[in-house]
């Protein structure tokens, strides 16, 4: 086993990346992100045959990431939030090319230039597409720099095998706080192989070609069922949460990042009080763990939904309890965190 | 009093902790949070605190105090030259956190200072005895100062045990040997004060309480 590290979440996502493989690394520094540029380069140009480019702006970052990706390497970007509405288009295309590659978000306070603060504000832009046309991204979201670790693996595992964009999810204070991570021994696992449609150089085979388009109509309406074939796949098989006491709740939050985190220990200052409290942390965004919430919107009639935005997971979370219970919400916006007082005393204006 | 070392080594909590000490000793007591690099977890966090125990910060005030723009207040210049205080400066991290303080070579070269090179073995970059080596090179350069001491500080954060302290100064004392320089003290966590004494090392003990928070502690 290796020695444990105390590392920066955004130090730690470029650790685990090139230890994930990847090894092509095009980026635009903003703060709160930096820190993740800065280690790619420190890394990555000592290493052989690897590839660091900070690029001239973030648009042309993410479309190296599109060039990278089609030669069948993994490739990475990352920006925060303003950085990463530059970035829509060429995400867009990579989605509709059907390539892998990994979208880091270090979200801060929005909207427009907003804050460096940390901030939630970006889940509509992450969950449902973000540019043009109908795609969505693979989007994880992790709660400690341990797990920001873990999930930046199977964030390039999951881009593999659905040929996807995958984005990771975090905000400014995931990114600058320091914990102590492990890098792990990973399970090997089967990923198919890219030989099919990799842009290796043509000499003595046939074209292959990667676009983003289909100028006859019927043939783009056949791609766009095939896309969202993955979405259902997806949807079927890669959901992932983390719940905490559901039974006997009065009350279930939900949250994800590090406002779950706070609602952890929410949780037990509520225990003292006798307030019974429950959790569901989805670690996918999307695929959403609709069921989940479905089924313990069955069993429990309130819920509060807590964001750093001005309600944006709500939403899901509404349409996966559809009337069974009441949703609420609470938020804080442009770089504010919600402190744990905050959230108790609207959990007890709830539970009267 | 310089804190210097690399990027997330531990200097601001130290350097706050140390002012504090400082106080003990000296009427006038000032930190300058000269931090351009992070854009949170800055001293300016602790303004507050440290006002209440009489020390006065130098950090950009109002909504500047959330950018993360290099703004160098035009005081710290006076108080570099004001003996009357006893100043530290908490340099922001790496070789790139030390540009700011070769602006102010010129006022501090030929006072009695002491710049310290704070080290956690636990973080990237200075995991060994030659890369603490080049850490301490690469500040030197841009400060164009001279490192007079190092200060151990290893540790996981909330996952530090006994033996992560053990283990880590052993290297660091390595790395201050190569550099030939002495350890001015180690940094261990006021959790430990009651398990860890200071007849297991050398060096002084320093025991630091924590500043900066996070939301959910």
């Amino acid at each position: 086993m290796e020695e444990k590290m105390l590392m920066k979440g955004n130090e730690a996502i470029g650790e685990a990346a090139i230890r994930a493989g990847c090894h092509f690394y095009f980026g635009y520094p903003i703060t709160p992100q930096s820190e993740l540029t800065a280690y790619m380069a420190k890394k990555l140009l000592k290493m052989k045959d690897a590839v660091f480019v900070q690029a001239e702006s973030e648009i042309a970052a993410i479309n190296m990431v599109y060039g990278a990706a089609s030669t069948g390497v993994r490739a990475m970007t990352s920006s925060s939030s303003p950085g990463i509405s530059l970035k829509q288009e060429g995400i867009s295309y990579i989605a509709c090319a059907e390539l892998p590659c990994v979208i880091v978000n270090m979200q801060r306070g929005g909207p427009g230039l907003g804050s460096i603060q940390p901030g939630q504000a970006d889940y509509f832009q992450a969950t449902k597409g973000g540019g043009h046309g109908d795609y969505h991204l693979i989007v994880l979201a992790p709660s400690s720099v341990q797990e920001l670790v873990d999930l930046t693996m199977d964030a390039f595992d999951l881009a593999d095998k659905y040929t996807n964009p995958a984005m990771i999810l975090g905000d400014g204070l995931i990114g600058q706080m320091m914990e102590a991570v492990e890098f792990k021994e990973r399970k090997k696992i089967n990923l198919p192989d890219k030989e099919g449609w990799t842009l290796t150089g043509c000499k003595g085979r046939e074209k292959k070609y990667i676009v983003p388009f289909n100028l006859d109509p019927y043939e783009m309406e056949k791609l766009n069922l095939k896309i969202q074939e993955k979405y259902n796949k997806l949807k079927e098989k890669e959901v992932r949460y983390e719940t905490v006491n559901l039974d006997n709740a009065d009350l279930i939050i939900v949250a994800y990042g590090i406002v779950a985190r706070i609602a952890k220990t929410v949780m037990s200052n509520a225990k003292k009080e006798g307030i019974n409290i429950g959790l569901i942390r989805p670690i996918t965004l999307f695929p959403f763990p609709e069921k989940i919430i479905a089924e313990t919107s069955e069993k429990v009639n309130k819920f509060l939904v807590v964001e750093m935005s001005m309600g944006q997971m709500v939403e899901d979370v509404k349409l996966a309890v559809n009337g069974k219970a009441e949703v609420n919400f609470y938020g804080r916006v442009g770089g504010v965190i919600p402190t744990q007082s905050e959230i108790l005393t609207e959990i007890k204006k709830y539970l009267k | 009093m310089i804190f210097v070392g690399s990027f997330g080594s531990g200097k601001t909590e130290i350097a706050i902790n140390y002012s504090i000490y400082c106080r003990k000793s000296y009427a006038k007591v000032a930190i300058v949070d000269l931090d351009i690099v992070n854009p949170y977890f800055r001293t300016r966090e602790a303004k507050d605190t440290l006002n209440f125990k009489d020390i006065k910060v130098i950090a950009p005030e109002g909504e500047m105090a959330y950018a993360d723009l290099p703004l160098i207040s035009p005081e710290i210049k006076g108080l570099i030259q004001n003996p009357d205080y006893c100043l530290i400066l908490d340099v922001g991290g790496d070789d790139v956190g030390a540009v700011v303080l070769g602006n102010f070579r010129y006022f501090i070269k030929d006072l009695d200072y002491e710049m310290l090179l704070v080290v956690n073995s636990y973080r990237p970059f200075t995991q060994s005895a030659p890369q603490i080596k080049q850490m301490a090179q690469e500040i030197e350069n841009t400060s164009r100062l001279k490192i007079k001491a190092i200060v151990s500080n290893p540790n996981l954060s909330s996952q530090t045990d006994e033996e992560t302290i053990k283990k880590g100064h052993i290297l660091i004392k390595q790395a201050a040997q190569k550099l030939e320089v002495p350890v001015k003290f180690i940094c261990i966590d006021d959790r430990f004060s009651k398990k860890i004494r200071q007849e297991n090392f050398k060096e002084p003990i320093f025991y630091i309480k924590r500043f900066m928070h996070l939301p959910w502690n």
